[in-house]
């Protein structure tokens, strides 16, 4: 019944396994740069959608990859992004911080499929989404 | 007469990545024909002009989720009957009761396992005068 030979198959599925690794890299910038915009600019569906999307492709597409860690890393990030869309732009207490915490979980699931740290390094300013400026060093209100 | 053995599967799945996989999996090791569609809204059209034999129907998807889609497929006379199969990454006791309310052929898990999902669906079709079946 099979179109291809086994052998032929197993080629064809180790290549698009190998392109998926490639890109597995600037998936995960992506994801970072949803989650700062998160930080940044407000918990509002504009910005958490995307996370969301982003998580749950992820978390679907690399477990048929044959990445397990990568999907069962990204799978409670979708979740939390789903949760946060309940909260209508004010974010639970602590939910930056279990946002990190997820991000960061991703990342050791990508270090743990082989990618190198640089590929998984955090964006500039730190480790996951930016975080709030300290109350003593912003600018005096005007 | 709805033949012995699965030949042809309307696949709908909004992720590329997921298409790619799952049509190499099912035309190249399962020697089924497939016709793809990447938004639910493309599936109704689709499935009247292809006459699948089975619809493998991802359930989140923007803008329409795959129950929803499932309602207006069972709507139109051409694919009242066609037998569907949900792939879903949402098991929950509570998701899974969602979906067999809705009769599906089967239910299967997401991420699933390429190298065989062909023979999953062959199984799936090979009992499909029989209940729901969660794989």
């Amino acid at each position: 019944v099979s179109a291809l030979p086994e052998r032929e198959y197993r080629e064809a599925l180790a290549a698009l396994r190998r392109a998926y690794a490639s890109e597995l890299a600037g998936r995960l910038r992506a994801v970072d740069r949803c989650a700062a915009a998160v930080c940044a600019l407000g918990w509002d569906a504009e910005r958490l959608q995307p996370l969301q999307d982003l998580a749950h492709r992820m978390a679907g597409s690399a477990g048929v990859y044959g990445f397990a860690a990568v999907s069962a890393a990204a799978a409670p990030l979708e979740a939390f992004a789903e949760r946060a869309l309940g909260w209508r732009g004010a974010p639970a207490r602590g939910a930056r911080h279990e946002l990190g915490r997820l991000l960061r979980g991703l990342r050791r699931a990508c270090v743990a499929e082989g990618l190198s740290a640089r590929d998984t390094a955090p964006p500039p300013g730190g480790h996951g989404p930016p975080r709030p400026v300290p109350t003593r060093l912003r600018p005096a209100a005007s | 007469m709805a033949p012995e053995r699965l030949t042809r599967v309307l696949l709908v799945e909004d992720d590329p990545d997921i298409r790619t996989i799952a049509v190499l999996a099912m035309e190249a090791l399962g020697g089924l024909t497939v016709r793809v569609c990447a938004a639910p809204d493309e599936a109704p059209a689709a499935a009247i002009e292809f006459a699948p034999e089975m619809i493998l129907l991802d359930v989140m998807m923007p803008g329409c989720d795959g129950p929803s889609l499932l309602a207006r497929l069972r709507r139109l006379p051409a694919t009242a009957q066609t037998p569907v199969v949900f792939v879903t990454a949402r098991v929950q006791p509570q998701e899974i009761e969602r979906y067999l309310r809705l009769r599906p052929l089967g239910v299967i898990p997401k991420p699933f396992e390429p190298t065989t999902l062909a023979s999953t669906l062959q199984q799936l079709w090979e009992r499909r005068d029989q209940p729901t079946a969660v794989s």
